[in-house]
């Protein structure tokens, strides 16, 4: 069964790493995500949070309309 | 723009919070100090040094005692405390009044919120310059793509030798590379040479 939540981890990350799937990061965190992570691995749950949080209001993201403008 | 977006630096801090909050201590303290360094990253980038420190500290204190953490637990909290110590060092050196400008403002997110309005005022050089303030410019530099960087200092060096024709002195000035060069002159970045206006 360990195996199994192993390769979900794996599949997830895969999707968040894909350039198209960043506008719908945030919520398929939050809705999908959200139901299982206790059954992750902490270590790989914190990593795949944090590239989440990226999305939300980071201090990069703050300045980058700035810079490009 | 300051106005216009929509982005809140609470909303950013919050989510990082609440993931700490469901990483403990107790159930990995690796992924826990993960993820408390990227928070103390985050309360740094927007101005919150104390938060910041606080949690540097609290990192610390659980990274002592575990035997054997991943390299990317390790990175994450030396990336965040040389960063602080780099930011500290600068605002001691440029004899800027960072602390007093946050302590002025005296609960926690306005303190944030208002620094990051600084911050991004702080992008039009001439205040920069006015002002002084360049613990934010430094911050700000590290946000810049390589490839900007490295043009400013090409240009910066250009500048510095006074070997920029006119023209090109213009068409750099219309991409903003010149108002950079100035923040690239900032003592404390390290880079040679002199803004000539």
């Amino acid at each position: 069964v360990y195996r199994l939540w192993h390769q979900l981890t794996q599949k997830v990350d895969e999707f968040f790493d894909h350039a198209l799937a960043k506008p719908y990061r945030v919520d398929v965190y939050s809705r999908f995500v959200r139901d299982f992570e206790e059954r992750l691995n902490p270590l790989r749950l914190a990593e795949m949070g944090i590239k989440i949080s990226q999305d939300i209001d980071s201090a990069h993201s703050l300045l980058l309309p700035l810079i490009v403008h | 723009l300051i106005a216009s977006g929509p982005a809140d630096p609470a909303q950013h801090l919050e989510f990082l919070t609440d993931l700490l909050s469901r990483i403990t201590r107790d159930k990995s303290p690796d992924a826990h100090v993960l993820v408390l360094s990227t928070l103390a990253h985050a309360k740094l980038l927007f101005g919150d040094l104390e938060g910041s420190k606080t949690d540097i500290d609290a990192a610390w204190k659980i990274l002592d005692n575990v035997d054997a953490v991943e390299n990317s637990v390790n990175g994450a909290y030396y990336r965040v405390a040389a960063d602080y110590y780099k930011v500290c060092v600068t605002e001691n050196f440029c004899g800027t009044s960072h602390h007093v400008e946050l302590s002025r403002q005296k609960p926690n997110m306005r303190r944030i919120t208002g620094t990051r309005c600084f911050t991004l005022r702080a992008l039009t050089w001439r205040r920069i310059y006015h002002r002084t303030n360049v613990s934010y410019v430094h911050m700000i530099w590290h946000f810049q793509p390589s490839w900007l960087r490295r043009s400013i200092i090409l240009a910066n060096w250009y500048v510095a030798q006074l070997t920029v024709s006119p023209e090109l002195r213009l068409s750099l000035r219309r991409f903003d590379v010149v108002d950079w060069c100035c923040v690239a002159n900032a003592p404390h970045l390290g880079l040679v040479g002199r803004h000539s206006s």
